[in-house]
């Protein structure tokens, strides 16, 4: 198990993971529920092999856990340290957002 | 469109494999469709054979004993010795490309205190004058080639799997 490793860790995967956490930061939703969100938020249209990928290193990670759910579907939901993890990563984005904004207006 | 649940190791199949095939069957269906299932089953395939640290580290002691023994009986000819640190360079260098290098550096080591060991016990089968130690700085080359290739490997997989 790869608890409390943060985004950080995953390296490649980071940016589907980010959109996962970022859908479930709304509520438990499952994996049909999580690629639709994504795709009305982000535009962005993951596939199954990346969505579960993605789901399979965060639940891996502590950073979402599985609901108990009679259902076939299982939802998902943001763990305590996944929403710290989330928190720390957009803030990040922030920065570099704004340093981004800042450059290009005086270039 | 089913089948390529199959591709899958079976204990993901058995965690995953119902949700899975719901948000497969909603998907549309397409070669873009199937590269990414392709391309999750061959990352689902690496991670549950992804050595933890410790195994990693006992596997990278254990090949580091097997060059300085490689190396503690060769005579004059060191192919063995090099093709050991090509190839242990090579599979450590796919699994951690970012740390390849010290992998590279490890191995190597091997070498130089594998030499001074048999030196030291005067061990020279097969060499009339052994070569002075200080040359076994060569076996950083095939240390780093073999590191360096598996780290490109290992990124080109990385790559491929997102």
């Amino acid at each position: 198990m790869k608890q409390n490793e943060g985004i950080g860790g995953l390296g490649r995967f980071a940016e589907p993971a980010v959109l996962v956490l970022v859908s479930v930061a709304e509520g438990p939703k499952h994996g049909y529920a999580i690629a639709a969100d994504v795709e009305r938020v982000s535009g962005v249209r993951l596939g199954p092999g990346t969505l579960y990928g993605a789901i399979a290193r965060l639940e891996e990670r502590g950073l979402i856990e599985a609901v108990p759910s009679s259902d076939r579907r299982r939802p998902y939901r943001l763990t305590p340290s996944g929403g710290e993890a989330l928190c720390g990563h957009l803030a990040l984005l922030e920065r570099v957002t704004a340093a981004g904004r800042r450059r290009l207006a005086r270039a | 469109m089913r089948a390529l649940l199959r591709l899958y190791p079976r204990r993901w199949r058995e965690r995953y494999g119902e949700e899975f095939e719901l948000v497969l069957r909603s998907t549309p269906p397409g070669p873009g469709t199937v590269l990414d299932v392709v391309r999750g089953a061959l990352d689902a395939h690496l991670r549950a054979v992804r050595p933890g640290p410790l195994l990693r580290r006992a596997l990278l002691v254990l090949a580091a004993a097997v060059v300085g023994w490689l190396n503690f009986h060769a005579s004059d000819d060191v192919q063995l010795v090099a093709a050991a640190l090509l190839v242990f360079g090579f599979g450590f260098g796919v699994r951690r490309p970012g740390r390849a290098w010290l992998y590279a550096v490890i191995l190597f080591a091997a070498v130089p205190l594998s030499g001074a060991w048999a030196d030291a016990v005067s061990y020279h089968p097969g060499v009339a004058k052994p070569a002075p130690l200080y040359e076994s700085i060569v076996a950083l080359i095939p240390a780093m080639l073999g590191a360096g290739a598996g780290a490109a490997v290992g990124w080109g997989l990385r790559r491929a799997r997102v």
